[in-house]
């Protein structure tokens, strides 16, 4: 009787429970002790050897996990911005600040974020660990370029840290994965915006060839690219065929629309865990034709909002549900620009033959800045992102084949979308990782650096 | 009584006790939006300041900070003129600090207790009379207070706070009597479980809400509606059915 009242007392105050972890591909589980922190400041204590700083976990594997019997410090509270400086357009907030929180602030002021994910769903501490690229990437890199300083609980001291101040611990942060120390504040330069508006193209692709010539007549002109291709169709006829995604920011918007219109936020939640995968093949094919169908109508050309543009998933909250109970595998690489064209042709190969299909599969050119961190994914060439179901043992079969292919072209693969990487694959991605290691604060862990041997259990 | 040599800032003015508290963000950060003036105390300078400058960030029109220590009550006089002087006048007073006292030692350590009363009770009282002889002068304004629905009925597990927040919202309604005449609003704001580091080391969490959750409900009461508010809206019927329980079967549930 009345459950809703008991609420007894835990005698130990540093007593946390357990709680069981997942990350947004659902393949992995972490149990582990949950802290919430709400103050940079606060001190945690821990019975656990091993923390890590979390924020919406929204990484597909285990980057965000801690280890088993660790404890998770969810950073979501510390989401104060501090400083905000519109003439030299730079922003300082705490790391747990949410992308939807930071645009709900920055937008209707008549500014955006330097770089944005394909989810709002993320925090800003989340986009420096993980140097988040975006549509934008081949104008003005990623996350990480736009951070002007850091402050970091590092070896348990709070440390400044910049391109000047300490910066071999700031290359380590930016991309770092959380396991330099946890990060308190971060400072990043902004960019305007003339309106929330932004004019889009959708140009039809029939081969990779059309894509990669589009590609480049068009990255110029439109700061921000991207492409969806259908590599899931079983007829050679419509497979490879893709839609090329070009927009730019635009202040010539219609009287009748506002200049700075806020995001919408009602968004769409799968109410209950489905016990079954509810993405099935066919269902698949049918959504790809209606997806090419509706994308190439004249509606989808013009002018858009930057909502459904930059976020097109995150009109169905938890979408990776969909995927039933086995989750699924995101599977994220780059290969560098020499070799891009022929590792693509090989991996679409591969694709066809294979026994599963990718869901959704996205094509974008990285540019040729610098990144800034010992671990930044994001490098000169083509990036490809592959959504499969987990169907034992076929996904992690074919996963495995494509890593031949990113080894053959000197490519990488991205920690935050990575579930199974091999050691020496990660080290092959990232040269630099030795550098990175003596940064590494002994207090942090991740199952990913676990698994990966950057740290040990 | 409007002094008109003040400058009339835009938005609300207003007077903040546990501006650090995870209750009063939200709300705080919802005015701010509104370009309103905040007089914040809180006990932690340097949590006090991250807070100050996150609603100046937000649209704050302006935003003092006094650091202080609640339980205190000497120093309320002067805390209050201060504040006075610095505004003029206020139009929302808000009262969001409080303590759970260590659950182990509340029941048996009668330091812990009267802890407990001290900041929960004495310092409000302290500071509600002060605040209220203001309003009652300035005849407008808001008076609110985070009181609790542990104040409903007292339970084995949370007595001590109980009592102190039931004491609270009885002086509450007094106030509201006496200052009825005057035009101002006294509210007393009952929260259910929410989610805040008060309920962080607490085994269950029944029906238990973010603080933004209920921060709409608090807004609205600072300006019309019920002056007795329990936020979430169930805790109303769910306390109604607590207090109607007879104490022979009360004593004897495990709550």
């Amino acid at each position: 009787m009345l459950p809703a009242l008991s609420c007894r007392l835990s005698n130990a105050k540093n007593e946390f429970v357990l709680t069981s972890l997942e990350s947004w591909g659902r393949t992995i589980r972490s149990r582990c002790h949950l802290r919430r922190l709400r103050w940079v400041d606060e001190e945690w204590h821990t019975e656990s050897s091993s923390c890590l700083a979390v924020g919406e976990r929204r990484s597909y594997g285990d980057v965000c996990l801690p280890r088993e019997k660790g404890t998770a410090l969810d950073c979501r509270s510390l989401d104060r911005i501090l400083h905000f400086d519109p003439e030299a357009m730079v922003l300082t907030c705490e790391a747990g600040l949410r992308f939807s929180a930071l645009l709900d602030f920055l937008v209707p002021r008549g500014f955006f974020p330097p770089v944005v994910p394909g989810t709002k769903g993320i925090t800003v501490g989340g986009a420096v660990a993980n140097d988040i690229h975006g549509k934008n990437h081949h104008k003005d890199g990623s996350f990480g370029n736009h951070v002007l300083s850091l402050t970091l609980r590092h070896h348990g001291r709070t440390i400044e840290t910049s391109p000047q101040t300490n910066p071999h611990l700031f290359r380590a942060t930016i991309g770092g994965l959380g396991l330099t120390g946890l990060i308190q504040d971060v400072t990043f330069r902004l960019r305007r915006i003339p309106s929330s508006w932004l004019l889009q193209e959708h140009i039809p692709f029939s081969s990779l060839e059309t894509f990669l010539d589009l590609d480049r007549s068009s990255s110029e002109e439109w700061p921000y690219t991207v492409s969806w291709i259908d590599w899931a169709s079983r007829s050679p006829k419509l497979f490879g065929r893709g839609v090329f995604i070009r927009g730019r920011e635009t202040a010539d918007i219609p009287s009748t629309r506002a200049r700075f219109e806020r995001a919408p936020t009602n968004v769409g939640t799968i109410p209950f865990r489905p016990p079954l995968r509810c993405l099935s093949e066919i269902g698949l094919s049918l959504y790809n034709s209606l997806t090419l169908h509706t994308r190439l109508s004249s509606k989808e050309n013009g002018l858009v909002h930057f909502d459904p543009f930059f976020f097109p998933l995150d009109h169905i909250e938890n979408w990776n549900l969909l995927y039933g109970p086995k989750g699924f595998f995101q599977y994220q690489a780059v290969f560098p620009e020499a070799k891009a064209s022929s590792a693509l042709e090989k991996l679409e190969k591969v694709l066809f033959d294979a026994p599963i299909r990718s869901f959704l599969t996205v094509l974008k050119r990285f540019g040729s800045k610098n990144p800034t961190g010992y671990l930044s994914f994001p490098r000169a060439g083509i990036t490809v992102a592959l959504d499969f179901p987990n169907i034992p043992p076929h996904t992690l079969d074919l996963m495995e084949r494509i890593d031949q292919i990113v080894l053959e072209s000197g490519g990488a693969l991205y920690p935050a979308k990575d579930a199974r990487m091999s050691p020496s694959l990660f080290r092959h991605s990232f040269p630099n990782h030795s550098l990175f290691r003596e940064h590494i604060d002994p207090l942090f862990a991740s199952r990913f650096s676990d698994r990966i041997g950057l740290t040990s259990p | 009584m409007t002094d008109s040599s003040f400058p009339a800032e835009k938005g609300k003015r207003l007077f903040v006790c546990g501006a650090t508290s995870a209750i009063a963000l939200p709300v705080c950060r919802r005015l701010a939006a509104d370009s309103a003036s905040f007089f914040l105390v809180a006990r932690n300078a340097q949590r006090l300041d991250r807070v100050a400058a996150d609603l100046s960030t937000r649209g704050a029109a302006r935003v003092e900070t006094r650091c202080l220590d609640l339980t205190k009550t000497a120093r309320h006089s002067d805390l209050v003129s201060e504040a006075f002087a610095t505004f003029g006048e206020f139009d929302i007073a808000f009262l969001a600090h409080g303590i759970l006292g260590d659950p182990s030692r509340v029941v048996e350590d009668p330091k812990e207790a009267e802890k407990v009363l001290q900041t929960n009770f004495t310092s409000a009282v302290s500071l509600l009379t002060l605040l209220a002889n203001r309003f009652e002068k300035q005849r407008r304004g808001t008076i609110a207070v985070i009181t609790s629905v542990a104040g409903d009925r007292g339970r084995k597990s949370n007595y001590v706070y109980g009592s102190a927040k039931a004491g609270l919202t009885v002086f509450l309604q007094g106030l509201r009597h006496r200052l009825h005449s005057a035009g101002v609003r006294v509210v007393a704001i009952k929260p259910g479980f929410i989610l805040t580091p008060m309920t962080e080391n607490l085994a269950r969490k029944p029906l238990a809400v973010e603080p933004k959750q209920i921060a709409p409900d608090i807004l609205r009461s600072f300006e019309s509606g019920p002056e007795e508010v329990y936020t979430p809206w169930f805790w109303k019927p769910i306390m109604t059915a607590i207090r109607w329980i007879p104490e022979p079967l009360f004593k004897r549930l495990d709550l």
